[in-house]
């Protein structure tokens, strides 16, 4: 599998809802900084989160990665791109979130794993950077 | 080639006084592979090699009395690969100084980089870093 075949396989697993499809391609103790957490966790943390994000609070949302950029070196991968989280909270008005990303692979054993992911809102990038 | 390593590739290219030092610039071209992606927290688009320099060289034409990067929590993770080793860094920054003519800044931040082992020393593919304030304030804007 390809680094480009593996992240498509993670992107169409949180797409359908194949959530152990998706969590299989992550490494326990992955380096995870979400969009809207101030902190990074590992990838317990991060089931954590994406479970408060729900059908309980959420009637349905999607991540959109766009302009990807895949680099690899000795089995060490890199994607970096834009990516939209966008859907509709319960009773609340639809959001989008657009933002970048990046994320770290490596690969063992003829299987990519996801070590690292870094996402920030692209807002951020131009109103927030000299807050003090 | 272990994560003390890696840390020290990290702190050599980018700890200290940026804009007076010489061979900061020498030690960011070497941790960054040539092929590498970078994602600054002051602008909206990922860059290249070349635009990230372009970028940073920007900021040291004098536009700053003094410019410094604080680092703490860096952690640093090393694993086996097929056919060598990958390094993953994550930590959190401070940028801070003087621009010339205005008062001091501060841009606290996370950081975090997917680095190769190249035989030699560690290079980086990709490189990111992002405004704290943005992963609370900024998650929904629209």
């Amino acid at each position: 599998m390809t680094l480009a075949e593996a992240f498509e396989t993670l992107r169409n697993a949180l797409a359908t809802g194949d959530l152990e499809g998706f969590y299989g391609l992550i490494l326990p103790e992955a380096h995870i900084l979400d969009e809207d957490l101030p902190f990074a966790g590992d990838k317990a943390a991060f089931q954590d989160h994406i479970s408060f994000h729900g059908p309980d609070n959420w009637e349905g949302f999607g991540w959109i990665p766009r302009d990807l950029r895949f680099f690899q070196q000795r089995g060490t991968g890199s994607v970096v791109g834009y990516s939209t989280f966008r859907g509709k909270p319960r009773d609340a008005g639809y959001r989008i979130r657009p933002m970048m990303f990046s994320q770290g692979w490596r690969k063992a054993d003829g299987d990519w794993k996801l070590a690292l992911w870094h996402q920030s809102p692209i807002v951020g990038h131009v109103t927030r950077i000299s807050p003090a | 080639m272990d994560q003390k390593t890696l840390i020290q590739a990290f702190r050599a290219a980018f700890s200290g006084q940026l804009e007076t030092k010489a061979s900061n610039r020498d030690a960011i071209a070497a941790f960054l592979h040539d092929e590498a992606t970078i994602i600054v927290d002051d602008l909206p688009y990922p860059l290249d090699k070349s635009g990230f320099f372009d970028h940073h060289d920007f900021h040291e034409a004098g536009l700053w009395d003094k410019r410094t990067l604080s680092i703490i929590d860096l952690t640093a993770d090393v694993y086996d690969t097929a056919d060598g080793k990958a390094g993953l860094l994550f930590g959190r920054y401070n940028f801070r100084g003087k621009p010339a003519d205005a008062g001091f800044r501060q841009r606290p931040g996370h950081v975090s980089a997917t680095c190769v082992w190249d035989g030699e020393i560690w290079r980086a593919l990709n490189l990111h870093f992002s405004p704290l304030f943005a992963q609370v304030l900024d998650a929904s804007p629209g």
